[in-house]
């Protein structure tokens, strides 16, 4: 199912909320391995729209809901092992996990064909079926043009050219609104490599982003 | 003037205008000299913008109770006891499955080894073959000499033969006289003689058994009987006995003492010193 509308950014959480979650979440996933069935729904409640988000800007429409309920079994499997080591560990563990099964499947996806990601001519598929993607009108401001749904598919489909560790950063960092240090330890990289992969994955998307705004008559 | 390298790796602290002012100002002044930076900050500036407005995607609104029923089920498997979870895992059948066919290879190779097969025999059949080697001394006469018809002990389907050879005599010890040896038990021989091979002497047979006079008629005719080996035999002072050419010998049957006595017809022409059967 495709989403109909994108909500915007939430702001950042402040340091206080942050402890009061990671303690809530110290409790439920506590309860969770003893073998509460409640205490795993409120964490799936929880988190199941983040990690839907991740996996969508990663590996696409396609089967993201699927490998969504696969991320929480397997964090469900493994949370017997999970032991609790400092703030935002549980959801730097269950986004690492995330991340981990998306850059999984996207080499799955290359061993059996090139990804090559959608081509910015071919159909965009939308709740009324396949449309061809629309030339967005560049007369107006960039922050302006976001707000649109052509502009969002567009988005996406130039993240789909970009490569998984890429898309990892984006996907954390721009669009969930990770931090960097948290992002470094999801992804297991010292945060000098982070930073640097991030201005390599913006300006990868920002070159293509550009020359197809140039293509289209912007 | 900064070089192009150092600016790229601020240019997105440039960007996101968290750089000190100093540092700020130098990128500045290098965007102003570089127009390859320069664009490259416009890319970086674009993209920033981009995807800091482009949103969350909206989650199926059925996502999370999929999710929370899956996990469930796993759950209820998980609180399960183990032997009950074993039972009906594929694996553990799969595993009992491997171990009964092992098993049952292994019970069919120890049967077929031990041979507990119902149509096999429990103990291999042996086959004695005697033969008898013994070549004559020199004190019997010159004979020829013939194998001695094997006796088998078992004929059911022979799996193991052991030769037995009996009646064969070791090689003597070099000593200066050889040991005397007990002379053999007489043994008649039957065989036909060719009249004209015989030649008549004053001196008559050991046995009983006297040669017939041949009719004037055949002196001069062979008398053989097919398969019968017509033999030169040492009469043993009975006279001389020429040796018969190799195409008049046939067959030669021998014959023990306590055997029949041969049929009529058959004459019996010497003896010889064979050894007796065992």
């Amino acid at each position: 199912m495709v989403p109909t509308a994108f909500a915007k950014t939430e702001p950042p959480v402040p340091r206080a909320a942050a402890l009061a979650a990671t303690t809530d979440d110290m409790y439920l996933v506590r309860a969770a391995q003893a073998g509460n069935a409640e205490a795993f729904s409120a964490l799936v409640d929880k988190y199941h729209t983040k990690v839907f988000g991740i996996v969508y800007r990663m590996c696409g429409p396609m089967e993201a809901e699927d490998l969504t309920q696969e991320i929480f079994l397997r964090a469900l499997t493994a949370l017997r092992k999970f032991q609790f080591q400092g703030e935002s560990s549980y959801r730097t563990w269950l986004y690492r996990i995330s991340v981990n099964a998306c850059i999984n499947e996207l080499r799955r996806r290359k061993r059996r064909y090139q990804i090559e990601g959608p081509s910015l001519d071919e159909l965009v598929e939308t709740n009324g079926g396949l449309m061809e993607r629309a030339v967005p009108d560049f007369s107006r401001m960039p922050h302006e043009l976001a707000e649109r749904r052509e502009l969002q598919e567009l988005v996406q489909a130039i993240i789909q050219t970009l490569s998984p560790h890429h898309r990892a950063v984006i996907a954390l960092i721009d669009l969930e609104g990770v931090e960097y240090e948290e992002a470094a330890r999801i992804i297991g990289c010292p945060l000098g490599t982070l930073k640097s992969r991030l201005a390599r994955a913006r300006q990868a998307f920002g070159r293509r982003l550009k020359r197809t705004m140039e293509r289209n008559g912007m | 003037m900064l070089p192009c390298e150092d600016v790229r790796q601020l240019v997105e602290e440039y960007v996101a205008e968290t750089l000190p002012a100093a540092r700020r100002q130098e990128v500045s002044r290098h965007l102003r000299a570089c127009p390859g930076c320069q664009r490259m900050v416009e890319e970086a500036r674009l993209a920033r913008m981009v995807l800091h407005g482009a949103g969350q995607p909206k989650a199926p609104p059925g996502l999370a109770q999929v999710i929370k029923q899956a996990g469930l089920r796993r759950l209820r498997y998980r609180s399960r006891p183990l032997h009950e979870r074993a039972l009906g895992s594929p694996a553990f059948v799969a595993v009992c499955a491997s171990l009964v066919c092992g098993a049952a290879i292994c019970l069919l190779s120890i049967l077929r080894v031990s041979g507990a097969h119902p149509t096999w025999e429990t103990e291999l059949p042996r086959i004695t073959v005697v033969e008898q080697l013994e070549f004559p001394t020199r004190d019997t006469h010159r004979i020829l000499f013939l194998p001695a018809r094997p006796r088998l002990a078992t004929l059911r389907r022979p799996l193991k033969v052991s030769v037995e050879l009996a009646g064969v005599v070791p090689p003597r010890p070099a000593t200066a006289e050889p040991a005397p040896r007990p002379p053999a038990p007489a043994r008649l021989v039957r065989a036909h003689v060719a009249p004209s091979l015989v030649a008549r002497t004053p001196r008559t047979l050991p046995t009983a058994h006297a040669l017939p006079e041949p009719p004037l008629g055949l002196a001069h005719q062979r008398i053989s009987t097919p398969g019968i080996v017509p033999v030169s035999i040492s009469t043993g002072g009975l006279g001389q006995v020429n040796q018969p050419a190799p195409e008049e010998i046939e067959k030669l049957e021998l014959l023990d003492l306590a055997a029949p006595q041969p049929a009529a017809g058959d004459v019996a022409t010497s003896l010889t010193n064979y050894p007796a059967h065992r």
